[in-house]
């Protein structure tokens, strides 16, 4: 659970330094394609995990409530 | 009342004043007494165990064997010497520290004694004396009375004793008078008692006895309260009647020492009963007497042997018996053990409503050996129920418990899981918000790259018009000098452009050859000539 948690949050940390790096002006227009593809990629990759984790607390709600 | 006798192998024959002691004499033998009127005595029939109760009653009554005993004679001498005696006596009181000269027989001595005594006690009188002993037997019962008392009898001084004599028919007349019970009560061992009595001589050992007529029921209840007012004064003092109450029998007692008589119905009481309790209890048994002398010893005894054992209560009991036997237990002695007990000693000797002293300084007392036993039961059943409902009152506590930790988690897991989806939905929004700035980024990026080609277009482009401005400025100045060139003017004026089969300008001669089919260019259109010849300039 922690290293999942930790796992994300350094995701996340990593998608935070893509788009400080979009924002630079001086990055390259192909490297700057190259982070927009990755940025999106590691926000799919979160919004999945999150989805899963999302999943998961509403099936153990559920067995809980049973 | 003097009785002698003499017998032979079949028949003892009883003589002398026989009358008021009828009654006694028929009851000496199991088979009775027969009076010959012609020898003027009575016959009991010859066996070794009646001439013994008949020797006994004889000597008793003053008398003894035939042998023994001569009527005329002894009349003359006591005649005798109580004419002496009264000499003497008188002598006696004018010099009293000097002896007579006058010897005197024994038998003229003890008959003038005797004699005395019939004179001096010639009514019935009271008396009273603890009973120091009991001997029974058939004739009737021989009691020691004596002074116990510190005021009659000082401590270092032996106390003053004498035999009382209950003939077997004074005891029923008493026992009809009294109340069996009664007389059995009062007559024991141990007890003051007052009696009425004839005070008798018995001539042949100078012993003087008391026949007893009656008792003083209410003389010996008094005292037997008194004495047990004093046990407990004393008991008070030395705070001794609620020390036993101080301890505590343990929620379930399962180690029981039991004092008890043995073979005693108490004993079996007890133990049938003891069995149906809900725990099983270990039983150490000791026997005591339960009444009479050895009692306080023995009870004593048991109770300090049980002291050595790690018991949960001590059960002293006996079984149903007279209210007189109580007593025993009013010992001091055995109030003080029961007191000092580290044990607590439920006590069930009365079957009455009076309890003893024993009793009374117990940590609990039940009337009957029986009840001992329920009351160790019932506290192990109270208990038992109370743990029952204890456990009851817990299940349902916990229960209670359970479901409020059910609920309390229901929510917690509700709490929990919006918590996690609201974390969740956030993180989400963050994701969407990084997505969007992404995007925006992107845009921004874009757009700005988009204007930097657009700006590079719009250069581009005024380049190009300056370029195509430029080329038009050329153009012009060439158009210029192109319609510089026109030769329509020179056309219009019959001049002639010629150009050859292969549309090339004819400038020279050499541009042509001969027979070649050339065009000259006209103002209204074309000619198609053949170069005929050539001629250099």
């Amino acid at each position: 659970m922690t290293a999942k948690k930790n796992s994300y949050e350094k995701e996340y940390e990593e998608l935070e330094e893509i788009i400080g790096l979009i924002q630079n002006d001086k990055l390259p227009m192909d490297e700057v394609l190259s982070k927009v593809e990755s940025g999106f990629k590691l926000i799919e990759k979160l919004q999945k995990t999150l989805s899963e984790t999302k999943n998961k607390i509403e099936k153990l709600q559920a067995k809980y409530d049973q | 009342m003097t009785c002698h006798y003499e017998h032979n192998k079949k028949t003892i024959a009883i003589f002398g004043q026989t009358f008021p002691v009828k009654d006694q004499i028929k009851s000496l033998s199991p088979d009775g007494a027969r009076f010959n009127g012609s020898e003027k005595c009575w016959e009991i029939k010859y066996s070794k165990e009646n001439l013994k109760l008949v020797n006994d009653f004889c000597i008793h009554t003053g008398g003894g064997a035939m042998g023994d005993f001569k009527p005329e004679a002894a009349s003359e001498s006591v005649k005798r010497v109580m004419s002496a005696l009264q000499n003497n006596q008188n002598t006696h009181e004018n010099h009293e520290t000097e002896p007579s000269e006058k010897t005197y027989k024994i038998s003229e001595l003890t008959s003038y004694i005797q004699s005395t005594i019939q004179k001096q006690f010639s009514t019935r009188i009271w008396v009273e004396g603890e009973i120091m002993q009991i001997s029974k037997t058939a004739t009737g019962s021989y009691i020691t009375l004596a002074d116990k008392d510190q005021e009659s009898s000082p401590k270092r001084q032996k106390p003053h004793e004498m035999t009382a004599i209950v003939w077997k028919n004074t005891l029923l007349h008493m026992e009809q008078k009294h109340q069996k019970k009664v007389v059995h009560d009062v007559l024991q061992e141990g007890l003051k008692v007052r009696v009425s009595c004839q005070v008798s001589f018995y001539k042949q050992r100078a012993q003087v006895n008391l026949e007893v007529y009656d008792i003083d029921p209410s003389h010996t209840k008094g005292a037997l309260a008194l004495e047990r007012e004093k046990t407990i004064a004393k008991l008070k003092k030395l705070q001794l009647i609620d020390k036993n109450k101080q301890h505590h029998i343990p929620a379930i007692p399962l180690k029981i020492g039991l004092i008890t008589g043995k073979n005693s119905r108490a004993e079996s009481d007890f133990l049938d009963q003891i069995k149906d309790a809900p725990v099983g209890i270990h039983i150490y048994v000791l026997h005591s007497a339960m009444q009479g002398e050895k009692t306080k010893p023995q009870v004593l005894s048991c109770l300090n042997q049980l002291q050595q054992k790690d018991l949960d209560a001590i059960v002293l009991t006996r079984g149903g018996g007279s209210s007189g036997d109580l007593r025993w237990f009013d010992s001091f002695e055995i109030a003080q053990a029961i007191a000092l007990s580290k044990t607590p000693i439920i006590s069930a000797i009365g079957h009455h409503d009076d309890y003893s002293i024993a009793e009374m300084v117990s940590f609990k007392h039940e009337k009957t050996p029986t009840a001992a036993a329920e009351y160790l039961i019932q506290k192990q059943a109270l208990f038992l129920e109370k743990i029952s409902q204890g456990l009851h009152a817990l299940r349902s506590s916990l229960d209670q418990i359970i479901i409020r930790t059910q609920k309390k988690h229901a929510e917690l897991s509700r709490k929990l899981s919006e918590s996690a989806t609201s974390k969740i939905n956030q993180n989400q929004q963050q994701l969407i918000h990084s997505g969007h700035q992404i995007n925006r980024y992107m845009e921004q990026i874009l757009s700005k790259k988009s204007q930097e080609i657009q700006n590079k277009k719009e250069t581009i482009n005024k380049l190009i018009l300056q370029k195509i401005n430029e080329k038009e400025k050329v153009l012009i100045n060439q158009l210029g000098n192109l319609k510089s060139l026109d030769p329509t003017p020179w056309l219009n004026k019959g001049w002639t452009q010629l150009f050859g089969s292969k549309s090339h300008r004819i400038k020279s001669i050499n541009d042509a050859k001969v027979g070649e089919s050339i065009k000259a260019q006209m103002q209204d259109g074309q000619l198609t000539l053949e170069i005929i010849s050539k001629e250099k300039k």
